[in-house]
């Protein structure tokens, strides 16, 4: 089975890096009309930009397949636990991040470079916990966009908090706020998924999503309502 | 009516509840299978036959009660369960040989028998999506014998395949069965295709099991009459209008009766007597 998922999570890379094509055409710009584009920057950018896509793409994909060909039944009938099912998924998709991460970080190495893959990831288990519920890529992008928004206030409104509150390690501050501002999106999140993975079967998704509405909703509201009174 | 048996058990299902939605297809269920026998699962549509082979093959979870399999089926019961559905659920963008690479890899096994395979034309280079459903079908069958199970679940999928295809998956089913003593359950709409095969017939009604027989017996007990007199001392199951003539069927019959009776009384094969059961809902 890993050998299917892998061969899943690295069609996923190729459609990520299509990105890639746009260096030898933003070289080309760049001699051209002298835009002041030197190649680490244009190699750092797009390394970034696959990273993302790749990260928001391999994570909403972890079902895709079942969904179009409705194999569920196939694979809900095979002997395999629901965490063993899990980690088949995850891990050749989390293997194939580790990876960027690692291009990333020789392209981006700067103070930045921890919070950036910070944000990869949390984009990462974002789309993968939301990845039960996906209808359309789109749609999940703009869902994975607006979680990530959502998560950008709140890590702002904590570390403003936190401020208020005298504590005077920026650093620490930020990294508070980041990691509690995840926690509260993913964790509720998390839950939610793997609550309807275990509990899944052979009927409709749609109507075994239940979990997502009582877990993960009232804690986004919590989190609104954290937001317009911080 | 839960039949009694001698020899040994093979599934037991207990106080068995499901439902989809908000309506009950089974409440307070209970039926046994016994080991090394080719049971039928019929019923009007709607019933809840393939959501019976769906539960016993563990990819629906029943709301309450218990599947209980009386051979240790080992860690995971459904490494010793073949289930095969109408819906032919499969990873259709797989190639016919990714799809043997996978299925081995999740049952561990070192060799693939693809002797059903070799009856066909299917190249092993093809993509599943791409076969005929008769083709879909023998590569998904090939792939559920290649595990040796010891409980087969097939659902509808015979129908698909042609005279010669039909042949050659009866007659290994045949072979397994004498061979490695395997527990069949089918939901099939043709009878004629299974007869030979089939021991004992289960048919379902309301979430009950209405009839739990031995196919021979059954014949014994369910008889046609076709008479201008209504038979009104016998127990009609259901009754027919065929060519201005008129047809009852009797359930249970009793061999006393043929004294009584005006008019001729008919043995019957299964498609008869599954439409007999069948008419009388539908009456």
């Amino acid at each position: 089975m890993l050998k299917k998922e892998f061969q899943d999570s690295l069609r996923v890379l190729v459609e990520s890096s299509l990105i890639l094509l746009a260096i030898p055409v933003m070289l080309v710009v760049e001699k051209m009309y002298s835009w002041g584009w030197d190649t680490k920057e244009v190699l750092s950018l797009v390394s970034l930009i696959t990273a993302f896509i790749y990260a928001a793409l391999s994570g909403i994909s972890l079902w895709q397949i079942e969904k179009k060909e409705d194999a569920f039944e196939y694979l809900f009938s095979l002997p395999l636990s629901r965490s063993r099912l899990f980690f088949n998924k995850f891990l050749p998709r989390f293997s194939i991040l580790l990876v960027l991460l690692v291009i990333v970080g020789i392209f981006n190495f700067d103070y930045h470079l921890p919070a950036t893959l910070f944000y990869i990831i949390f984009v990462f288990l974002a789309s993968l916990f939301l990845s039960l519920t996906i209808t359309s890529t789109w749609i999940s992008f703009i869902e994975i966009g607006l979680l990530f928004y959502i998560f950008d206030i709140t890590s702002k409104k904590i570390f403003a908090v936190l401020l208020a509150r005298g504590i005077s390690d920026m650093q620490l501050s930020e990294w508070i706020s980041r990691i509690g501002s995840a926690a509260f999106l993913l964790v509720p999140l998390g839950i939610a998924s793997w609550w309807t993975l275990k509990n899944m079967d052979a009927k409709p998704l749609k109507v075994q999503l239940k979990p997502y509405l009582f877990i993960p909703l009232p804690a986004i509201c919590l989190l609104l309502v954290f937001i317009l009174a911080a | 009516m839960i039949a009694n048996y001698i020899g040994e058990l093979m599934i037991e299902i207990k106080n068995l509840s499901f439902r989809y939605e908000n309506k009950f297809i089974y409440n307070d269920f209970n039926l046994v299978i016994p080991k090394n026998q080719v049971c039928l699962v019929t019923g009007i549509n709607g019933v809840g036959k393939s959501t019976l082979l769906r539960l016993i093959a563990g990819v629906l979870k029943p709301k309450t009660g218990e599947i209980i399999f009386t051979e240790n089926m080992g860690d995971d019961p459904r490494r010793s369960i073949g289930f095969i559905s109408d819906k032919l659920s499969l990873y259709k963008n797989l190639t016919v040989a990714q799809a043997i690479d996978f299925h081995k890899s999740v049952y561990r096994l070192d060799e693939f028998d693809d002797s059903m395979l070799k009856h066909t034309r299917i190249d092993y280079r093809q993509k599943i999506k791409s076969l005929s459903v008769g083709q879909q079908t023998i590569v998904h069958l090939n792939l559920i014998f290649s595990t040796k199970p010891k409980i087969l679940l097939i659902d509808e999928v015979i129908v698909a395949l042609d005279a010669y295809l039909k042949k050659v998956v009866l007659q290994k089913l045949l072979q397994l069965i004498t061979e490695s003593k395997l527990t069949v359950i089918m939901v099939n709409l043709n009878f004629h295709d299974i007869e030979p095969i089939v021991e004992r017939v289960i048919l379902l009604k309301d979430g009950r099991v209405l009839v739990d027989e031995k196919i021979d017996d059954l014949k014994q007990k369910v008889k046609k009459i076709k008479s201008d007199v209504p038979p009104g001392h016998l127990p009609i199951l259901s009754r027919s209008n065929f060519n201005n003539s008129m047809e009852y069927f009797i359930y249970p019959f009793n061999e006393e009766y043929r004294k009584t009776i005006e008019g001729e009384i008919v043995d019957l094969n299964l498609t008869d007597i599954v439409s007999g059961f069948i008419g009388g809902e539908y009456a």
